[in-house]
């Protein structure tokens, strides 16, 4: 749901390859079916899963961008920490491999009536400590994470919220002021994990924090964590998901900056990243050492109109800037080629687990951004009033993703009678654009990765399409959108919902609050001796990389 | 030194906060938090205390051995300086050994035997003074590491031999300028004292080679060589966060890389006030040794 946060020459989320997309699904868990996505420009496969893994690990190092801050979930966001918790956590639901939602701590929701959820709790599980989990502990969890005095992050999927309480050893009742279907797609995430009332108590606000760990009842189980040596995850000897043998006895979760994961893979040191630099990749993709594969993700690489009373503030004149935009130079650039055509602002990749033939068929009717209408876009800024207008875009050229999306949209502008005036911010300052007000002063627009934090599309656009969303930066308030989608919240049978968000969709993409540029997908990198991970973005929420990595 | 130690902690405190951006940046995120979520960790944090407070509440915390609290790694700075401060004192020593050897090895080499010998040394300090100790750390990894394998590409090992392999190649990175100044040092230091007349009347007199090396050249050529360490060891700690960087070493220079990017002021503070602490008593102990070695200087301040 969040934007990371940019390193300095940090770039982007997903990778090198060829150009997009069909989506095999051999997932690990619930999935959907077998699905193909057909685009103008279609000629490989993004995988989700790679071979199996057949021989046990003693340890593998996992790189990520920077060291693990915390281990509460309700301060988790960014890539690093959702990487471990996934390992060290189970949420109430989990996500597959693809994207589809499966029970997890929670075996099923029943509804006595639509504004009541009654959860029945996995029987049998234990925390790391060997303590048996109750209805209580996750009510704790629930309201933890629903506290506003606590500070988390994710108050607000509670909103239709009124009441948590147990209702049995192993049953926890929610009552909604309204149906609520959002809210079980964000349990599958952070905001769902379960942790040990006893515990996070004693420990009070250093709950998480490295002195102190986490109690949780995750495949792996934190055995020590220091600055000095990362956090070092084992093997949870008592977990409850029978099903699932991880190979790897023990991960070393460590952060390593961009030419150190470099050297680290190439001399064998790191044994899995999910990449985040595509810079890196040119590097590695010809290593013989090295597997790196493809796959589907959540991220959407955006343009955010900030500012619904400049310029950009005319649909028409949004509508002729994202038609004029060369995305096939931009991802060729940037992705080493491979990113999927943004038809819809979700990335293809949020609907893989989760009714994907209906959205296909709205990605496929969507108009495709493959090649730029140049000649239909300055018509438009000529009906709009704004040819020699200047837009001002806020970016940050010590990035390298934002750099080449800056020079695409200067390049569009510029071919459709616009002018674009650029704002740069360091590296180390450019989240201030997110934060604070006075940052974001005088910009039009400014450049966002994104991902939802389950796989829905309306789990991406809630966040900036509502008017309460906590990306929406311009105001952006379509009632028709937001009746779609707030009806779509409400609505429990699947299909039916799909079919409110893809309306919903629809507007959007003719609306354009975001200008989008592309969906990145995720890379997976791994010593060759090493498979089992998918390539998708169930890393993020879903233990199915640490549990899947092995030897063969 | 007390006055020293005290302005550089004024000065490291405020340095920071005129910097853009604060801490509550890297803690969200970049997501809109909720009002609440804000004050929770303005709270948490003291980001809305007068700066003249905050400064004091540090240096009497420091003064105790607290050096607050870090944002980003959740912990306590003092905590993190006692995990990873011996790693870069290990560190900083085998680079300032491998110069301190290499350095009068060379430089006594140079000055003792003029023509081709000399005329090598002089261009292998030429040259490697020239080269920045991130780009030679990066070539040693290419060469060493990835193409050779002799020598592992980061992290600083566990075991005794494990960390003497791990710190080989940054040690050299670091001490490649150094060395270079040393070894150029001794050369024209001990040149100069080759040509005194005490080591020419002991010459005459029959007194032995080594000797004469030993008691009448290095002795008074060591007090220049002295100073140039202490400069070398200046250069040793300035250069130590760049290499920790490029190794992904786990000491106190790499965590203020890392840490000043993600604007977690409090341990940015204290590494700063240990590297500058450091370099102060260092420059004493100099002093101290400056007496031992020139007992002319013993009456003087």
């Amino acid at each position: 749901m969040q934007i990371r946060r940019e390193r300095s020459l940090w770039p982007t989320l997903a990778v090198a390859g060829a150009a997009a997309i069909a989506v095999g699904v051999g997932s690990a868990g619930g999935g959907s079916g077998h699905m193909s996505i057909k685009n103008a420009a279609a000629t490989t496969s993004l995988q989700i899963t790679t071979p199996a893994a057949t021989k046990s690990v003693n340890s593998v190092t996992w790189g990520l961008y920077r060291d693990v801050d915390s281990v509460d979930p309700i301060f988790g966001f960014d890539y690093p920490e959702n990487t471990v918790d996934s390992a060290l956590c189970d949420a109430l639901f989990r996500q597959t491999p693809a994207g589809g939602r499966v029970p997890g701590l929670a075996l099923k929701v029943t509804n006595p009536n639509p504004t009541t959820d009654v959860f029945t709790l996995r029987p049998g599980v234990k925390f790391w400590d060997g303590h048996a989990m109750t209805s209580a502990d996750v009510v704790y969890s629930l309201q933890r994470a629903a506290n506003t005095k606590v500070g988390g992050f994710y108050t607000s999927i509670f909103d239709r919220v009124k009441s948590i309480s147990a209702t049995g050893p192993l049953q926890v009742t929610l009552k909604l002021t309204q149906p609520d279907e959002w809210l079980l797609g964000e349990l599958s995430s952070l905001p769902g994990m379960i942790v040990e009332k006893s515990y996070a108590e004693k420990a009070g606000t250093k709950y998480g924090t490295m002195g102190v760990g986490g109690m949780c009842t995750g495949p792996y189980m934190i055995k020590s964590w220091t600055a000095k040596n990362g956090l070092i995850a084992v093997k949870n000897p008592h977990y409850w998901d029978k099903s699932i043998h991880p190979w790897v006895k023990q991960y070393i979760f460590k952060g390593f900056s961009d030419s150190a994961m470099t050297s680290g893979l190439e001399t064998g040191a790191i044994g899995i990243t999910y990449s985040t630099d595509p810079t890196i990749l040119q590097a590695l993709e010809g290593n013989k050492k090295l597997s790196v594969t493809q796959g589907s993700s959540y991220i959407t690489d955006a343009l955010i109109v900030g500012n619904d009373k400049g310029v950009l503030g005319n649909v028409k004149v949004r509508q002729a800037l994202s038609m004029a935009l060369d995305r096939k130079a931009y991802i060729k650039a940037t992705y080493q080629g491979d990113a999927q055509m943004p038809n819809t602002l979700a990335n293809p990749g949020t609907w893989g687990g989760y009714q994907p033939s209906i959205f296909q068929a709205a990605y496929n009717s969507l108009p495709s951004y493959a090649t730029p209408n140049v000649t239909a876009a300055k018509k438009l800024i000529q009906q709009a009033g704004a040819t020699g207008k200047t837009i001002t875009i806020g970016m940050s050229n010590q990035i390298t993703q934002i750099q080449n999306a800056a020079t695409t949209i200067e390049d569009a502008a510029a071919n459709i009678g616009l002018k674009v005036k650029l704002k740069t911010f360091p590296a180390a300052t450019w989240i201030d654009v997110f934060t604070e007000a006075k940052a974001r002063a005088g910009l039009d627009a400014f450049f966002v990765l994104s991902y939802p934090d389950y796989g829905a599309p309306e789990g991406q656009y809630q966040q900036f399409v509502l008017p309460t969303g906590s990306l929406n930066y311009s105001g952006f308030s379509n009632p028709q959108i937001t009746k779609l989608l707030n009806q779509s919240r409400s609505t429990a049978n699947p299909a039916a919902r799909a079919r409110l968000v893809v309306q919903a969709q629809k507007l959007i993409m003719q609306q354009l609050p975001w200008i989008p540029l592309s969906d990145p997908d995720t890379v997976l990198v791994t010593q060759k001796n090493l498979t089992g991970a998918p390539a998708s973005f169930s890393y993020m929420y879903a233990p199915w990389a640490a549990v899947g990595l092995g030897g063969h | 030194m007390a006055a020293t130690l005290l302005v550089s902690s004024f000065v490291i405190y405020g340095a920071l906060y005129l910097a853009p951006g604060t801490p509550l940046a890297a803690l969200s995120g970049g997501r809109n938090l909720p009002p609440s979520a804000v004050r929770v960790l303005d709270q948490r944090f003291d980001l809305n205390q007068p700066f003249l407070a905050r400064y004091w509440h540090w240096l009497t915390g420091v003064l105790h051995g607290d050096f607050g609290y870090s944002v980003v790694h959740q912990s306590n700075v003092s905590t993190l300086l006692g995990q990873e401060l011996p790693i870069t004192a290990e560190l900083i020593l085998y680079a300032g050994l491998l110069t301190v050897v290499f350095g009068i090895l060379l430089g006594a080499l140079s000055a003792l035997r003029p023509g081709k010998v000399d005329d090598f040394v002089l261009t292998l300090t030429a040259g490697s003074a020239a080269m920045p100790a991130f780009v030679a750390g990066i070539v040693l990894i290419i060469v060493f590491s990835v193409d050779l394998g002799w020598f592992p590409a980061l992290g600083q090992g566990a075991s005794f031999i494990s960390r003497i392999r791990h710190l080989t190649l940054p040690a050299v990175s670091m001490a490649l300028a150094g060395f270079a100044l040393i070894a150029r040092v001794t050369r024209t230091s001990m040149r100069e004292q080759l040509q005194n007349e005490h080591v020419q009347t002991a010459v005459s007199r029959g007194v032995g080679y080594g000797q004469i090396v030993r008691r009448h050249v290095m002795r008074n050529a060591s007090i220049p060589i002295v100073t140039s360490f202490v400069v070398v060891f200046a250069t040793l700690i300035a250069l130590d966060p760049v290499v920790e960087s490029v190794f992904s070493i786990s000491g106190i220079g790499g965590t203020l890389v890392n840490d000043a990017l993600e604007k977690d002021i409090p341990s940015v503070q204290g590494v700063c006030l240990v590297l500058v602490a450091a370099f102060v008593v260092l420059n004493t102990v100099v002093d101290l040794a400056y007496r031992v070695l020139d007992p002319r200087l013993k009456g003087r301040t």
